[in-house]
């Protein structure tokens, strides 16, 4: 059952408490007055919108994807790719070679299909963002309480130890048996049963992603949430800003009703990609001359490695450890088991050689590492929609190849019998000593499949007008109103995942808002 | 706008990717019986993605189509109209082309295809991969065992806790905020 004040697509154009201002031959305008209007759902949306309800601030969250709840969730892959995902996952940041990148679209966000990776940004990182980029209120001592905070909402902690799989346990076994830094992640989840669906929906509600924890909050205190509505534009007179635009997004080539929201204050979470291309859209200009500049991707690779004995990777928690000993070289691995469609999708076979493959499916361990770059793309607006562009540089080219080396080593050590190598026309690995030559060898970054999950830093925050786009506290310089509240914030990439510092800093935008306190909607309608 | 209801594959793509499906996922595609619902399932993953991205792919589909005719073994032919070995071959030309373009248009059509394949219930349980009874299994075990504290957690999402003051935050500016 849908919950009270969360409004789908069919519920349109009634939505309670909206006028309509008739247009002749056009569809009329549905207007709406608020507090605060919240763009995005996911990480930092849903944060921000549930601490100024229970502020006492009426908000409303706008949402360009589907409202999907628990029930709805299932193991079939290409169903959940299709309703959670924007554009199939099949999005890329343009470069040589290219970055595919996924993120959510829906009520919750990313974070109803990510990893439910909960970890606090390294202290080395808010030192570094408090020295050098002048982000106030941000050293570890300062930030404990909401970090604190954040955990106890989505309750981050350890699994319990039955939940995990076989696949973990070889990559924990192999970092141990090497004397590898190897740590049980930290995840926000309730008794997570291990069903290994997260990237699909977690089909028991115990990953407390914000669909399940701050959206319901929100709700509770008063928020309205409009499902499968994008926002265009926001609107402004002069630097002031008094809403958004946007329409209902339809199921056929033609735009739903158009929307207008009257607001004193806009907090942009729409993800380090759209909200750049909602600033872009709506005219806004930094005087940084950085916005959608400094993207960073933590570009992924990953390997496929064969065991003669049956690992059955889809029964265990999704990825239970993290291997941290090249944490310092910016190198963090992980296994993390895919369905086999993904699998097949990705593998550099066709035909009877992938047949051939993809029977070992139950005896695949699929590993894979995080990488903290070192260089950073850019988000531009082409005819109106986000572009990212992205070039690995040669030493975080050189830093892949040296992790994906040691991980096949472990993974050898393990025993494993083949490994298939995200490097295209690198041939499969058959042993230890096939390693060697992987260390020895020049590979091309044109010829890497890389993938991400993190998008960060388009609307860095911190203290210099000059080059930042957003203060300490997530204010767009130069504008009256205008926030930011998302992974865009970051002024560098952190190395670990993104999705705890963003609703720690998405709670401090909050209590930013609320120290201001409330002014009339009304004022600029 | 991409999550497109109304989208449909033209017949001539769907005899394209319907005679391209057994050179990628091989003959067992057909022994499964399973070759038009392939084609479907790529059909219903266009619909999701970009339309920029879905025009071109398209286009790939009716350029591929249409080069097969310029092979002189093709005699005039099409992609979908050559036998087998003449299929497989001009694909492999496309898989090992050293025209970015080409081989990305080939990978392209293998990820589709792949992707409907593998989802395929028969496919599926062909390679015993039942996830639905392990999720079915460990989450009524979840509820067994742990039922009244998920109650008292799911309590506790809403309970009132405003936000207290060492929450890091800007001290209030003039004017509603301009920095
Ligand atoms: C598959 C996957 C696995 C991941 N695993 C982990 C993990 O284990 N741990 C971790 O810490 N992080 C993980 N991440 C990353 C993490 O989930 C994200 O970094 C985080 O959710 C980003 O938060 P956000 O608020 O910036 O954006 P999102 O959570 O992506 O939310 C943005 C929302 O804005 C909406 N939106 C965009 N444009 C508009 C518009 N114009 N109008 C209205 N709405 C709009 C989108 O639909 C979306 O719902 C993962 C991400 C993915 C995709
Ligand atoms: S592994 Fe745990 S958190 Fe992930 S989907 Fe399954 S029950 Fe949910």
């Amino acid at each position: 059952m849908k919950p009270d004040r969360l409004y789908t697509r069919e519920d349109w154009p009634h939505i309670p408490g909206s006028t309509r201002r008739r247009r002749a031959f056009r569809k009329d305008v549905v207007e709406l007055d608020c507090d605060v209007v919240v763009v995005g759902s996911g990480a930092g949306g849903a944060v921000v919108a549930s601490e100024l309800a229970e502020g006492g601030l009426n908000v409303t969250v706008v949402e360009e994807g589907g409202y999907h709840p628990t029930e709805s969730f299932t193991p079939d892959a290409g169903d959940a790719i299709r309703r959670l995902y924007r554009d199939g996952g099949a999005i890329m940041a343009l470069g040589d070679p290219p970055v595919t990148y996924s993120e959510g679209r829906c009520v919750g966000g990313s974070t109803v299909i990510n990893g439910g990776m909960t970890w606090r940004t390294p202290e080395k990182i808010l030192g570094r963002w408090a020295r050098e980029d002048w982000v106030e209120g941000i050293t570890a001592a300062e930030m404990d309480s909401t970090f604190q905070r954040v955990e106890r909402f989505v309750s981050a902690k350890h699994q319990d130890p039955w939940t995990v799989g076989k696949d973990n346990k070889i990559l924990h076994e192999g970092a141990l048996k090497r004397d590898w830094d190897v740590i049980p992640n930290i995840r926000n989840q309730f008794h997570c049963a291990g069903t290994n669906n997260c990237a699909f929906g977690c089909p028991t509600g115990a990953k407390r992603s914000t669909l399940v924890t701050y959206i319901p909050r929100s709700l509770h205190f008063g928020a309205r949430v409009l499902a499968n509505c994008r926002v265009d534009r926001v609107t402004s007179q002069g630097k002031r800003i008094t809403g958004v635009e946007g329409h209902l997004v339809t199921t056929t080539k033609q735009n739903g009703f158009p929307f207008r929201i009257h607001a004193r204050r806009v907090v942009l979470s729409a993800g380090a990609i759209h909200t750049p291309g909602i600033l872009f859209r709506s005219g806004v200009v930094s005087p940084s001359g950085r916005l959608g500049h400094n993207l960073s991707l933590h570009p992924n690779v990953k390997v496929t490695a064969i065991f003669d004995e049956e690992i059955r990777g889809w029964e265990g928690v999704h990825q239970a450890y993290q291997v941290r000993e090249f944490q310092s070289e910016g190198l963090v691995f992980a296994a993390v088991n895919i369905p086999p469609s993904i699998a097949g999708m990705t593998l550099p076979f066709y035909g009877a050689e992938l047949r051939d493959l993809m029977k070992d499916y139950p005896r695949m361990v699929i590993a894979g590492m995080l990488l903290e770059d070192t260089e950073t793309g850019r988000v531009r607006n082409v005819a109106g929609k986000p572009v990212a562009t992205y070039q690995l540089s040669d030493f975080d080219g050189q830093r892949l190849v040296r992790g994906t080396a040691l991980l096949c080593e472990m993974l050898f050590g393990m025993g494993a019998q083949r490994i298939v190598l995200p490097f295209e026309g690198v041939p499969d690995l058959k042993s230890a000593d096939d390693v060697k030559r992987l260390y020895a060898q020049k590979i091309p970054k044109e010829c890497m499949e890389l993938v991400t999950v993190h998008m960060m830093g388009t609307c860095a925050m911190g203290g210099d007008r000059a080059r930042h786009v957003c203060d300490s506290w997530g204010r767009v310089y130069d504008t009256e109103g205008l926030l930011v509240a998302d992974a865009s914030l970051f002024p560098s990439p952190i190395g670990v995942n993104p999705m705890e510092t963003i609703m720690a800093l998405a709670t401090r935008v909050a209590a930013t808002i609320l120290a201001e306190g409330r002014v009339p909607a009304k004022a600029y309608a | 706008m991409s999550e497109l209801a109304d989208f449909r594959l033209s017949k001539a793509a769907r005899r394209t990717l319907a005679a391209l499906a057994p050179i990628v996922l091989t003959e067992e595609v057909d022994e499964l019986g399973i070759r038009d619902e392939v084609v479907d399932g790529v059909e219903l993953f266009l619909r999701s993605i970009p339309v920029a991205v879905r025009v071109a792919i398209l286009a790939g589909i009716v350029t591929f189509e249409a080069t097969a005719r310029a092979v002189p073994s093709s005699l005039g032919r099409g992609f979908s109209r050559l036998p087998p070995e003449l299929a497989a071959a001009h694909f492999a030309r496309y898989w090992h082309s050293p025209l970015g373009a080409l081989k990305q248009l080939a990978r392209g059509m293998k990820m589709f295809l792949v992707m409907s394949y593998y989802e395929h219930p028969t496919k599926l349980a062909q390679l015993e991969y039942h996830p639905d009874r392990w999720i079915a299994q460990v989450a009524q075990e979840r509820l067994e065992r742990f039922a009244e504290e998920i109650r008292e957690h799911e309590a506790q999402v809403t309970a009132p806790l405003p936000l207290p003051a060492d929450v890091p935050r800007a001290l209030p500016l003039a004017g509603g905020g301009q920095s």
